[in-house]
């Protein structure tokens, strides 16, 4: 390892523990209001929707989209952070005069979301089991695909929502896009049904919503814990999520550099 | 002769500006600067408002790269090896940006930690710092809650954690009252004594007059002079830095600020 990079990767380390060491101060707090929000939302699906005719598995569906859905409400709000910083005070300056590069930087944001993402929300899945144990099929359950799979669509989201965050200037085109786009690409998503649920209602309209990135975490968290059956391939999903991320990654750091004149 | 140790050359800087009318259009906040430090001098940079003083230290910081030109340090390119030249480098921003959920102890810490300093060596630097800029007694506060003044200590003393060889301050004196100011100043004079350099951007003459071994003055984007306080009051037969200065901005404005300071 070249000294350089040595020193690059220490500062990296020691900025994202500096970022996570923040989350002690809220972290309880994060895990009761995400506790609550998940809890209701898995009773009312779980035990009173039912009771009009939706599908008895449509408890469990719509905790693990709720996990998802979480990870990107948790990043979306760490992402106005940077949204303000760089129309004002432009904090994060400070991180571009430490020993590693402007992307490194980059990363290190995006990385922090992902970490606090996950530890906040990593509450709801035993709650969300514990709240449906009787519906859930135990026999599904692959530990294996939730542990790939729960940090690549934390990462996944970070990344979206950082380049969101970097290529929209201000706090009012910022909630203008969630409101105008970021909110129907994720209710196109696998939050509300499933990639073959619109399948079956319209082949035209499913392989459209195939470039709808939002679409593979969704529907990648709820294998690990319903099976494959109903959902696109598991196999699939993961390079998806990567290529988009990684595709996400890439302009946001060229968009990034170009807003903060970086070197 | 003192050991040069950043060579500014020929550095030109543009930058597009966004109109009224969305159309955009090119500034050059900086034309052809050519500007050098020596190891421990204090080196101010003077000018107006807008003649790209702040432009020069972010360039000089790495916080943007110059249009062309080139920036040397101890004779290599700062591009060449950035990693290098920054850990030699302490930048004190116009603004503070500190990280306001840390204390002013834990901001010092991490500074140190971002810098690759050793564990031992932490501790008792920000300790030696604190003590240096009297920030002992908030060591356990939140900088929010600092006056200005001290807000500007910390940056400094953060700057300095590391033990930069070179100190970038940028407009450290705004908003400063002359108590406060007085008393800053006389703790930048003392990194001198330990062998740092500093390049002292002001827009306040006295200042520059009391602090600096050498002054250099830009207009609008040209460097205008570079040189001691004597040599230039010879050399242009003035008898002080104001009047020096207001010989080489703009003549129009100049009668403007006399008329605003009388």
């Amino acid at each position: 390892m070249t000294k350089d990079l040595r020193i690059s990767l220490n500062s990296f380390f020691w900025l994202i523990y500096r970022g996570i060491r923040s989350l002690k101060k809220t972290i309880v707090t994060q895990w009761i209001d995400f506790a609550i929000l998940t809890g209701s939302i898995t009773l009312i699906y779980g035990y009173i929707m039912p009771s009009l005719g939706l599908k008895g598995d449509y408890g469990i569906f719509m905790m693990l989209g709720q996990v998802a859905a979480c990870c990107v409400w948790i990043i979306q709000g760490e992402s106005t952070k940077i949204v303000t910083d760089l129309d004002g005070p432009k904090v994060i300056s400070y991180e571009l005069t430490l020993p590693l590069p402007y992307w490194a930087v980059y990363i290190k944001v995006a990385c922090e979301y992902a970490i606090k993402a996950a530890l906040v929300n990593i509450i709801n899945i035993p709650l969300g089991l514990f709240l449906l144990w009787n519906k859930v099929d135990w026999s599904q359950i692959s530990i294996f695909k939730f542990l790939l799979i729960y940090p690549l669509i934390n990462i996944f989201f970070a990344f979206f929502c950082l380049f969101i965050a970097v290529y929209v200037k201000g706090i009012v085109k910022f909630s203008s896009f969630w409101m105008r786009w970021g909110a129907q690409l994720f209710f196109f998503s696998g939050y509300f049904f499933s990639w073959y649920t619109l399948y079956g209602i319209s082949k035209l309209a499913a392989h459209i919503n195939l470039i709808n990135p939002l679409i593979y975490p969704f529907e990648a968290i709820h294998i690990p814990f319903m099976g494959q059956s109903g959902f696109i391939n598991f196999w699939l999903c993961v390079p998806a999520i990567i290529l988009f991320t990684l595709l996400f990654a890439l302009i946001g750091i060229r968009i990034f550099k170009r807003r903060l004149d970086c070197v | 002769m003192p050991k040069l140790l950043l060579d500014v050359k020929n550095v030109t800087k543009n930058y597009k500006s966004k109109l009224a009318n969305s159309e955009k259009k090119v500034i050059q906040a900086l034309k052809g600067v050519s500007l050098q430090i020596y190891k421990g001098e204090i080196l101010s940079l003077l000018g107006e408002n807008g003649a790209g003083k702040t432009t020069l230290s972010s360039i000089i910081a790495t916080l943007h790269p110059p249009t062309s030109g080139q920036v040397l340090f101890e004779g290599k390119s700062v591009y060449q090896n950035i990693i290098d030249y920054r850990l030699k480098l302490g930048f004190c921003p116009q603004q503070a940006n500190f990280e306001n959920d840390l204390t002013v102890e834990d901001n010092l810490i991490f500074a140190g930690r971002y810098f690759n300093m050793p564990h031992n060596q932490v501790k008792p630097r920000a300790k030696e710092l604190m003590q240096q800029f009297d920030l002992t007694q908030y060591s356990q506060s939140f900088p929010e809650i600092l006056s200005g003044g001290y807000k500007q200590r910390l940056l400094i003393a953060r700057a300095l954690m590391h033990n930069p060889s070179l100190v970038i301050l940028d407009e450290p004196t705004v908003g400063m009252d002359p108590k406060i100011r007085r008393t800053f100043l006389k703790k930048v004079a003392t990194l001198k004594d330990e062998g740092i350099s500093v390049l002292l951007t002001t827009h306040y003459l006295e200042e520059a007059e009391k602090l600096s071994d050498r002054v250099c003055i830009i207009d609008k984007g040209k460097i205008c002079a570079t040189d001691t306080l004597d040599n230039l009051k010879k050399k242009h037969q003035k008898k002080n830095l104001e009047e020096i200065f207001f010989h080489f901005v703009d003549t129009e404005k100049t009668s403007i600020t006399k008329e605003n300071n009388d």
